[in-house]
């Protein structure tokens, strides 16, 4: 088992996506884009039952296409009464148990921390560069709003995130990473990008 | 710097500053940057550019934008050559290499000319007469409607256009999406004034221009707009409209489509303009921009008046050659001669003369001739004017060389009598203007006839669309800026921004004329058959439309498909109107009630690269991976797509052939034990109090009384009663359900659920959420399954440290709080996977290589089975930790193929058999349906065709030599030798070499089936002449008694 471990651990758990990290593209001066991995420990999705108890729980979650930062993780409205929140300090119980409670009696939590794959994409150029696959208006995205949309075609779930100049966390249902990554990649070549 | 013989000194826009050369048919010329290839060609005083589709006529250049129809060029070598591009609308950089093209040996000495010498007898329909029948010449040995295939290329190598290129596209193309309030097509005056507008009120505008620079039509007037010259205007306005901070402008890109939801696709040009293009930047980008309102300030094309020898070299448009003059200073010629029905027209020969072009005589077709206003100033020029005159011919060779004019009569014919020749090196046509409304025709509105422009204009908008300037058939300049204004303002307003007081319209001057005569072509005397084209580019001639009309072909739709008028890059843009003007003066109907055509996308073409954008190669589409791919490829895997996912299909070992691969694989299962990735799988965790209910009301099954740890097969049918999907289902605790579903279904079928959800029930209180990337999941199969799997399982209990690690699985619902997510932490220490602990369609939790896991004693291979799921990280740790633990019993990985061969063998079915046309009933299933409960498709079930007795049903095949393979998709039919058509009893769906039993065997939905058990058929594919005798037999083919997963 211990031989298994470490051949397995030598594979990317997300295949082709080569990681390295560099400018690459058309950079001049500084590059357009710059993307860095977002590893949260826990992600985990909320559902807000109907009826009373949930009614009265939606007033203290995101509105429609915002997200709120809160008890060590940021909660991301992805449909009607549906969140996903994540955070880099918690584990999966620990940041399922604080959003269960905010759901409300008969709030839901699925654990989906190993069902994600999550770049944040910043720089002059993130905005164009989303823009380049989805479809969605990324222009009047600001800091903490979010959106379930696609992008290239693959399901993605979108926030901007706040602070300084205007960046995006991107995730994605791991199966796709490697798509994704070279998506990513090759049409951010223009602007020049980093992988940090 | 070389001399340019038609270039004048001064004027234009041109850069003189940065001379330029290009190759032209392997000759250098000379031009300047802000030309554009016909504007260099005709500086340098080339007029013949191409020859045209049919005839192979010499043809020069027409047009100064998108409307022109004969200069059709192929630019760039190697993979970058791109054919068929307008010269009209190239932008001229250094090095740029241009060929003409549908020539040989060259332009000016075309082998292919002979075809005009009897081009009288090739009219319209020719090629179907001729070609599409019996044969031609007595070539008849071909069947009726053979014949074509036979012709075809020959008639394709004589006509045709520019030839693509062999090499890849060494470019990279882009997509673009986005957003605003106002959208205007078109940066001309009309368009800068609507963007203004829109601007000025505060909207997110983004304006869309074809050429180079804003200012179409201003950047060549000699009129003054606001007291500046028409470039200083539009600088101006460019100038604003930059320091709005949501104003976006694209120059050198078109609008290409107007689609539904005003969703407009245009395509930048990035690159093309670079000698060297930039790196990484994409040659091309396809915008697709979904605007609230959209204005089409598209401009109008101007409408040539058709005549004998009007395809002739050095006859153009009018206001082309007044393009050229003041916006490129190229003189077109030296002596033109213009014939027009319209007032608009007469600036031109001002503005020629400006430009040293002399003009002795203008031709107007009217009796009256001009308003006094150009009355007088043509007398004041010194010109002359020949009124009530039309040209009837044009005098060669090559390029032309004068016009023979003669007197018309009432009826528009010419009199014989009085014929006179006028020498001239330049004739110019302006037979009025109509509106550019192809994009608002692809918006599904309709146009209508317009009887003082004597056109067709925009009618009532489909879409939340507004017409300005010339597309709206606002023909004057004033007009333009004031229907732009008023355009740009209603489009603002109509998003909810106030534009009131915001702008004035620019002053200027124009002219104003007597009234346009329709006049489309000018009647040859009688015995006269020179040629009179009304579609450059496609050869059309007024005879051809004509002879459509004399053969019937009345509808407009019919006589373009007849003729192929207003199709190509063409579309239509000058040769449409006076195409069905002529055919209604056939008819002798109104040209209103002949109608029009339907204008589709693209209005101008699109680079095929550019329709692809990103998706290209390998990108065609995305690929998902399963979290042990990396083990698979180092494992010598050879992969199959199963929908988005790559799957291992089979892995080969050294001098192994693919066959023989997964053959082997499918024994070693049988004999052995064999491991296959399963991670594929939909995987929706269905949870909530009402989650039994809902799933009794979405399968046929029952699921209230599954016990918790317990798995079902579940069978789920689609409204109209036919199956949708299969899948197991495990209850993980009351209310919380763990399904699977078939790989291709996963995302229907959470849509399905969550539709009924959300929708037909919304008073269930149950929730879905896809976990399918959540997990890995893995088969382990075979007599030594347990064994293997026993000796994998942690014996200890251990439980990984890192925090991030889950055990596997929904963590809660209800009332949760920490206390409780601790408490349902269980240990997994040493878990029973005994036929006692861990029965069959039984559930259970463990740990592998310190990773939580669920065991599902199920099968889909007819051995004992188990599917272990766990978290995605883990899935490579007990991966491999299953493959350590198996290989003292020659454990194997397996891949689809012998998954495949395995179900056969078992009678499993797969999408191959839930077609979308099968119910339960056909699988023999409705054991397992309930009966005093509804369920989504029960009540279709009852429908006669669906519960008629002689239905296909599930059967086996075996080929009754039992060698022969059994064709794939065939047929089954009783009598191999009957006469077509010989019915069809059944299909195979599924067939393969079973290597556990020694020969083929299949899988095939047959009617009557009961009745035929045992009987012999025929499996026949016609098209491979493939007839096997096959015996019909139960569709399980091992371990008919299902012992062997059951321990």
């Amino acid at each position: 088992v211990a031989e298994s471990q470490a051949i397995a651990s030598d594979m990317t758990a997300f295949y082709a996506v080569d990681w390295r990290e560099g400018s690459f593209g058309n950079v001049i001066g500084s590059p357009g884009v710059v993307f860095s991995r977002t590893v949260p420990t826990a992600i985990v999705e909320v559902i807000v039952r109907r009826g009373a108890d949930g009614e009265r729980a939606l007033k203290h979650l995101p509105a429609p296409g915002t997200v709120i930062h809160k008890k060590n993780s940021v909660l991301i409205w992805t449909a009607p009464r549906r969140f996903v929140a994540a955070s880099s300090r918690d584990d999966v119980q620990t940041l399922s148990a604080k959003w269960s409670k905010s759901a409300g009696a008969g709030g839901y939590v699925t654990d989906l921390s190993q069902a994600r794959w999550g770049v944040r994409i910043a720089g002059e150029a993130a905005v164009e560069l989303l823009a380049k696959g989805c479809p969605i208006d990324v222009e009047r995205m600001g800091a903490n709003s979010a959106a379930a949309t696609v992008c290239e075609g693959m399901p993605v779930l979108l926030h901007g995130v706040p602070g300084g100049a205007l960046a995006f966390d991107l995730y994605i249902m791991r199966s796709y990473a490697s798509s994704m990554f070279h998506w990513l990649t090759r049409s951010a070549a223009e602007f020049g990008y980093e992988l940090r | 710097v070389k001399e340019q013989p038609f270039r004048n000194a001064a004027g234009g826009l041109i850069d003189r500053n940065q001379p330029l050369e290009f190759s032209w048919d392997g000759k250098v010329l000379p031009g300047f940057a802000g030309d554009t290839l016909a504007s260099a060609l005709l500086a340098n005083g080339v007029h013949l550019v191409g020859r045209s589709f049919k005839y192979h006529r010499p043809r020069g250049i027409f047009g100064a934008g998108a409307e022109e129809p004969n200069a059709l060029v192929t630019v760039g070598t190697g993979g970058r050559a791109e054919p068929n591009l307008k010269a009209t609308q190239v932008e001229l950089h250094d090095g740029l290499i241009v060929e003409s093209q549908n020539r040989w040996p060259n332009l000016r000495f075309d082998v292919g000319q002979v075809i005009g010498l009897v081009s009288r007898f090739i009219p319209a329909g020719f090629y179907y007469k001729t070609f599409m029948g019996l044969g031609f010449m007595g070539l008849g040995f071909m069947k009726p409607g053979r014949s074509w295939m036979f012709y075809e290329p020959f008639i394709r190598r004589a006509a045709g256009l520019g030839k693509s290129a062999i090499e890849p596209d060494p470019d990279n193309y882009a997509l673009r999406h986005a957003h605003c309030d106002v959208l205007v097509a078109g940066g001309g005056p009309a368009g800068l004034m609507a963007a203004l507008e829109a601007a000025r009120s505060g909207a997110r505008v983004v304006l869309i221009e074809d050429a180079p620079k804003l200012g179409g039509r201003a950047l060549m007037t000699r009129s003054r707009i606001g007291g500046q010259t028409g470039p200083e205007w539009v600088e101006s306005c460019r100038a604003e409209l930059s320091g709005f901070r949501d104003v976006r402008i694209l120059t050198r890109t078109s609008a290409f489509g107007y689609f539904d939801h005003n969703l407009i696709g245009a395509l930048e040009r990035v690159t093309d303009h670079q000698p060297m293009p930039t790196p990484h930047a994409p040659r091309h980008r396809r915008w697709m921009i979904r605007a609230r309102q959209v204005v089409l300030a598209t401009g109008g094309l101007e409408r040539p008046i058709a005549f004998g020898g009007n395809d002739r070299p050095g006859v153009m448009a009018a206001s082309a050659a007044q393009t050229y003059a003041n916006q490129y200073a190229v003189r077109c010629g030296n002596l033109a001669v213009l014939m027009t029905n319209n007032d608009a027209a007469y600036d031109v020969v001002h503005d020629l003369r400006a430009a040293n072009v002399d003009v002795d005589v203008v031709i107007d077709v009217r009796p009256n001739g001009p308003g006094a206003p150009q009355r007088e100033r043509l007398q004041a020029a010194g010109v002359d004017c020949l009124k009530g005159y039309g040209i009837v011919d044009t005098l060669g060779p090559g390029r032309v060389r004068g016009v023979r004019v003669a007197r018309l009569d009432e009826g528009g014919r010419a009199i014989k009598g009085t014929i006179r020749r006028i020498d001239c090196d330049l004739v110019l046509s302006s037979g009025g203007w109509n509106p550019a409304v192809h994009l608002f025709s692809q918006s599904t509105a309709k146009v209508q006839f317009d009887d003082e422009l004597a056109t067709f204009v925009p009618g009532k908008p489909v879409q939340a669309t507004w017409n300005a300037g010339g597309a709206a058939g606002e023909m004057t300049l004033a007009a333009g800026l004031a229907g732009g204004m008023r355009a740009g303002a209603e489009a603002a307003s109509a998003c909810g921004f106030s534009t009131s007081g915001t702008g004035t319209i620019p002053a200027c001057y124009e002219e104003s004329g007597e009234p346009l005569q329709p006049v489309w072509l000018i009647e040859p005397p009688q015995g006269w058959h020179n040629k009179s084209f009304v579609d450059f580019q496609n050869d059309v001639t007024t005879a051809d439309v004509v002879l459509a009309a004399r053969e019937n072909y009345r509808s407009v739709e019919h006589l373009k498909r007849y003729t192929t008028l207003g199709m190509g890059t063409d579309q239509g843009r000058t040769s449409n109107v006076i195409g069905l003007a002529v055919m209604a003066a056939t008819l002798g109907r109104p040209v209103q009630d002949v109608g029009h055509t339907t204008f589709r996308p693209p209005y101008s073409p699109i680079s095929l690269g550019a329709l692809a954008g990103p998706a290209t190669g390998a990108h065609l589409t995305s690929t998902r991976h399963t979290p042990m791919h990396a083990w698979h490829v180092e494992n010598g895997a050879q992969f199959v797509p199963a929908g988005l996912w790559l799957r291992p299909q089979a892995y080969p070992r050294q001098g192994e052939s693919m066959r023989d691969a997964w053959l082997r694989e499918a024994v070693h299962v049988r004999k052995a034990v064999g491991l296959v990735d399963v991670s594929t799988l939909g995987k929706i965790m269905v949870q909530g109090t009402d989650a039994p209910e809902f799933l009794e009301r979405m399968y046929i099954n029952r699921w209230k009384s599954l016990r918790v740890g317990r798995c079902r097969y579940g069978i789920m049918l689609r409204e109209d009663g036919h199956v949708m999907d299969d899948g197991t289902t495990t209850r993980v605790d009351e209310n919380t359900f763990y399904m699977t579903t078939t790989t291709a279904n996963a995302g229907p079928v959470m849509v399905h659920m969550e539709y009924h959800a959300d929708v037909v029930w919304p008073e269930l209180d149950v929730h879905m959420t896809s976990v399918s990337d959540q997990y890995g999941a893995m088969a382990l199969a075979g007599p030594q399954a347990r064994a293997v799997l026993q000796g994998a399982i942690d014996g200890t209990g251990s439980r990984k440290s890192d925090a991030s690690r889950t055990d596997a699985g929904q963590i809660d619902h209800g009332e949760v709080d920490a206390s409780r997510v601790d408490a349902s932490r269980v240990d997994n220490a040493g878990t029973d996977v005994s036929d006692a602990g861990l029965p069959f369609m039984g559930f259970a939790r463990a740990t592998i290589a310190g990773c939580d896991v669920w065991l599902f004693r199920m099968t889909f291979s007819g051995e004992m089975a188990y599917e272990v799921h766990c978290g995605a990280n883990d899935a490579m740790n007990v991966w491999m930790a299953l493959m350590a633990a198996g290989k003292a019993m020659d454990i194997a990985a397996y891949g689809t193929e012998a998954m495949s061969i395995l179900r056969i063998e078992k009678g499993h079915v797969v999408g191959a058999e839930l077609d979308g046309r099968t119910t339960p009933g056909d699988f023999g299933f409705n054991a397992m349906m309930r009966k005093d409960s509804d369920f989504v498709g029960r009540r279709a079930l009852d429908r006669a065709a669906l519960a008629r007795s002689d239905r296909r049903r599930l059967v086996g095949l075996k080929p009754v030599d039992g060698r022969s393979s059994l064709p794939r998709g065939g047929h089954l039919v009783a009598d191999a030798m009957a006469q077509a058509p010989n019915v069809t009893v059944g299909h195979i769906t599924s067939q393969t070499f079973s290597p556990n039993l020694g020969h083929p065997i299949a899988l095939a939905m047959l009617s009557e089936a009961e009745l035929r058990m045992g009987s012999t058929l025929y499996a026949v594919a016609p098209l491979h002449n493939v007839t096997v005798p096959v015996e019909v037999c139960e569709p399980v083919f091992i371990d008919i008694q299902g012992a062997r997963p059951r321990g």
